[in-house]
């Protein structure tokens, strides 16, 4: 994996910190887990999310 | 029958900048005083709810049209008129054209749309797709009681593409409530609709809703509704506001709460294959999906309601609060959509589906993201209008508590719980202070050689910040001191190098070390080291591990007026710190504390990187009273993090031998940070997607606190009180 990515993307990937995706929520044999998942990779896909949430923390405490 | 069908949908939050809104009470429609432009929060229509039939053949004792404030019906014609639906089609082709809609709902709606007959029903339908279906997708459905429903009226209804919802409570001793005009239980004529419905197995039935009797017991509904394999089931609570609380509340606090607490457990572990509209909402609200119902969460306006006569009305459950509740000016005769939608009434709306429009308890309430404030009409308040919380606030906070608890422990089976501390502290800080700070050095170092980088002796977050950036040609470091400046011996002190600032500058600048903000920052940080010390000198030995880089700057962002610091994940183990405010000098104490603030911040960067405390990093999202806007799980556990520990920090300086120390503000701000702390330790226990790690991270940090009840769990409209 690492040799197709730029030292840019990988790092990206380390710093990635978790976003819930429609595999997380499947294999429980749980058909409420099963819609949740559906939504999710819907939601993921319509939206673009790339499970890339980086903190970026700026803080302003009058 | 008295529902909004399945089909609809909220929009997504739109995010608005509004508007105060003041309303008048009494017997006419509240008036919203807008100002701001106004078409920044008009209804976006995107489904249409036509009254065909004003009358019921039933008489349930909790429908909003009949047995609430609003008797308006009264003046209705008993069906509507061939002339009106002509009118409404043409206003619906003029909105559509217009406005661009590609598709649209129309939802046949009474009274009992059926004693429109479905023939009338079917006419109504070709009469409206040929002045509109050529320009925009139309998608028909009706809400009924069922107990009008034969084969050949489904016949004719689905032959022309009419989707039909059913209302149904559940079984004949759940039904009670939906009784004829003689009184008797409609359950027998209702459940052979139904049956009809099953039968036909087409996708046009698109299920049951049914209003909740807290004396019914959620075991015998599902007993009754599983076997019929519904496409879909909702249950809603009944309309209430709070001047009209929920029957039997009063008496049993619980009642309603405990209710739904039973029933979403029941469901989610027996019965999980049966649909539930709000429940599976309310689980997706978890991981960030917008509401699919009207019971929680922002959103627009984008339903709107033509009468039987032609008139315009606001959702119609607006009907529960006062006489005249939903009513609005013009009719499909006088009005267009679009003058509809600019309405003061349905601004007034649509800002209430707003972050901005919920009332000021939601603001600072945990579950905000999720809740949006609840059911507009339910907010409704003799004194407050509509600037209040749902009056089911508290039993809205519980069943999401329960949906979190839920999905969190399901989600632990896969994951090993695999840490040796949950806050380290003493000699395992240190110890980790040094991991960390290796272990970032050997990142910048393997990144340094695969890009050729001359990287010897630069401080590992510019290389790891130089590397992510792009479109850059100049590849070097800058850093060429003879004497460079430093901080507990170890920590660069306003090192010049520009890759620690190239990526933020838009938000910092580094002051000069020639000028007085930065000499005078430089000159407390001894103070700052004897604070630290005394707050705890083990902390202070890790930060002088594991921090590289301390720079002081100013902010560079218009309106800047607090004390400020910064740090970034991308530049690990380096802390930006503002000594002044608006050219202000800030105390010696104020300095430490943000010093303090971002080494923490650094700590649980490094925490996280070896194992997750939550299972989303992004959802929930969280308001706080502390800040304003939403903030993502990770942040807002940062934020409870360092809180924590600012807060020790304080009540360390509050009993200290400093005597510049100015003992009262280190009291309060202890009180402050505590309280925070608190808040944010409360609800990420009960909100957060923590992992078993996340959940021994919080219990330590309660524990640091020496809190006892940050399990309590509490909404915060829960106590509303109306003044009769």
């Amino acid at each position: 994996m690492a040799n197709s990515l730029t030292v840019k993307e990988e790092y990206i990937l380390e710093l990635t910190q978790k976003t819930i995706t429609s595999h997380d929520l499947k294999g429980f044999n749980n058909p409420v887990l099963d819609r949740l998942a559906k939504s999710v990779e819907k939601r993921n896909n319509s939206i673009d999310v790339t499970n890339y949430s980086r903190m970026h923390n700026r803080h302003n405490r009058s | 029958m008295k529902r909004l069908t399945l089909g609809i949908k909220k929009s997504n939050f739109h995010k608005a900048t509004l508007i105060t809104t003041t309303s008048t009470r009494g017997d006419k429609p509240m008036q919203a005083e807008i100002t701001q432009p106004s078409e920044v929060r008009k209804g976006k229509y995107l489904a249409a709810l036509l009254k065909v039939a004003s009358r019921c053949n039933l008489n349930c004792d909790y429908c909003y049209v009949y047995q609430h404030k609003d008797q308006s019906w009264e003046n209705q014609p008993k069906l509507m008129a061939k002339g009106t639906v002509q009118k409404f089609a043409e206003r619906l082709k003029e909105y559509v054209l217009k406005n661009e809609v590609t598709s649209f709902d129309v939802i046949f709606h009474g009274g009992e749309p059926l004693l429109y007959t479905a023939e009338n029903l079917v006419k109504t339908v070709q009469l409206i797709e040929e002045t509109v279906a050529p320009f925009c997708q139309l998608n028909f459905s009706l809400q009924t009681n069922g107990t009008l429903l034969t084969d050949e009226v489904i016949d004719n209804l689905f032959t022309a593409n009419i989707s039909i919802s059913m209302s149904l409570d559940g079984p004949q001793n759940a039904n009670h409530h939906r009784v004829d005009h003689k009184g008797e239980n409609s359950f027998n004529e209702a459940f052979s609709g139904l049956d009809k419905l099953i039968a036909t197995d087409s996708d046009l039935f698109k299920g049951v809703i049914a209003v909740v009797d807290p004396k019914v017991s959620p075991k015998d509904l599902f007993q009754f509704f599983d076997p019929l394999n519904l496409p879909r089931l909702d249950f809603l609570l009944p309309d209430s506001t709070h001047l009209n609380p929920p029957v039997g509340r009063n008496r049993d606090k619980g009642l309603y709460t405990n209710w739904l607490l039973e029933a979403f457990e029941l469901w989610f572990k027996d019965y999980p294959h049966i649909p539930i509209r709000w429940f599976d909402s309310i689980l997706a609200s978890r991981v960030g999906i917008p509401s699919q119902t009207d019971v929680m969460g922002f959103g627009d306006v984008s339903l709107l309601v033509v009468e039987t006569d032609g008139s315009y009305t606001d959702h119609d459950v607006f009907k529960i609060t006062k006489p005249n509740g939903a009513s609005l000016d013009g009719s499909v005769f006088s009005n267009s959509f679009d003058k509809l939608s600019d309405h003061a009434v349905i601004k007034e709306h649509s800002y209430r589906l707003s972050i901005e429009g919920v009332a000021e308890e939601c603001k600072k309430c945990p579950v905000l993201d999720a809740c949006g404030g609840g059911s507009v009409p339910h907010r409704y308040h003799p004194e407050r209008g509509l600037d209040a919380p749902t009056v089911y606030c508290q039993e809205i906070y519980q069943v999401i508590a329960k949906a979190t608890k839920l999905l969190r422990e399901s989600l632990k089976i896969d994951v090993e719980a695999n840490y040796s501390y949950a806050v380290p502290k003493g000699e395992t800080l240190v110890l980790k202070a040094n991991e960390w700070a290796e272990e970032t050095l050997m990142r910048a170092r393997r990144i340094a050689d695969s890009k050729k980088y001359h990287a010897e002796g630069v401080t590992p977050a510019a290389v790891l910040l130089r590397a992510m950036s792009t479109n850059i040609v100049d590849f070097d470091f800058t850093r060429e001191e003879s004497e460079p400046l430093n901080w507990l011996g170890s920590i660069y002190l306003q090192s010049n190098e520009k890759w620690l600032v190239e990526p933020f500058k838009e938000s910092i600048s580094v002051l000069d070390r020639e000028s007085e903000p930065f000499k005078y920052g430089q000159a407390n940080l001894k103070k700052v080291e004897n604070y630290l010390n005394h707050f705890n000198p083990t902390v202070l030995e890790s930060m002088r591990i594991l921090i590289s880089d301390l720079l002081f700057v100013r902010s560079t962002i218009e309106n800047e007026s607090g004390i400020f610091s910064f740090s970034d994940d991308t530049a690990p183990n380096a802390i930006y710190i503002a000594p002044t405010v608006n050219q202000v000098p800030i105390p010696a104490e104020d300095i430490g504390d943000s010093i303090l603030h971002e080494y923490l911040h650094q700590v649980l960067y490094h925490m996280g990187r070896e194992g997750d405390f939550l299972f989303d990093h992004s959802f929930p999202r969280f308001s706080a009273p502390w800040r304003e806007g939403l903030r993502s799980s990770g942040g807002f556990l940062h934020g409870t993090f360092v809180f924590t520990h600012l807060a020790l920090y304080w009540e360390a300086l509050s009993d200290s031998p400093f005597e510049e120390i100015d003992r009262t503000k280190a009291e309060n701000n202890a009180k402050k940070f505590k309280k925070q702390a608190m808040y944010g330790l409360n609800s990420l226990y009960h909100f957060a997607l923590l992992t078993e790690r996340g959940e021994a991270l919080i219990e330590a940090l309660a524990e640091k606190l020496d809190i006892q009840d940050y399990k309590y769990i509490e909404a915060p409209g829960k106590d509303l009180k109306v003044e009769l």
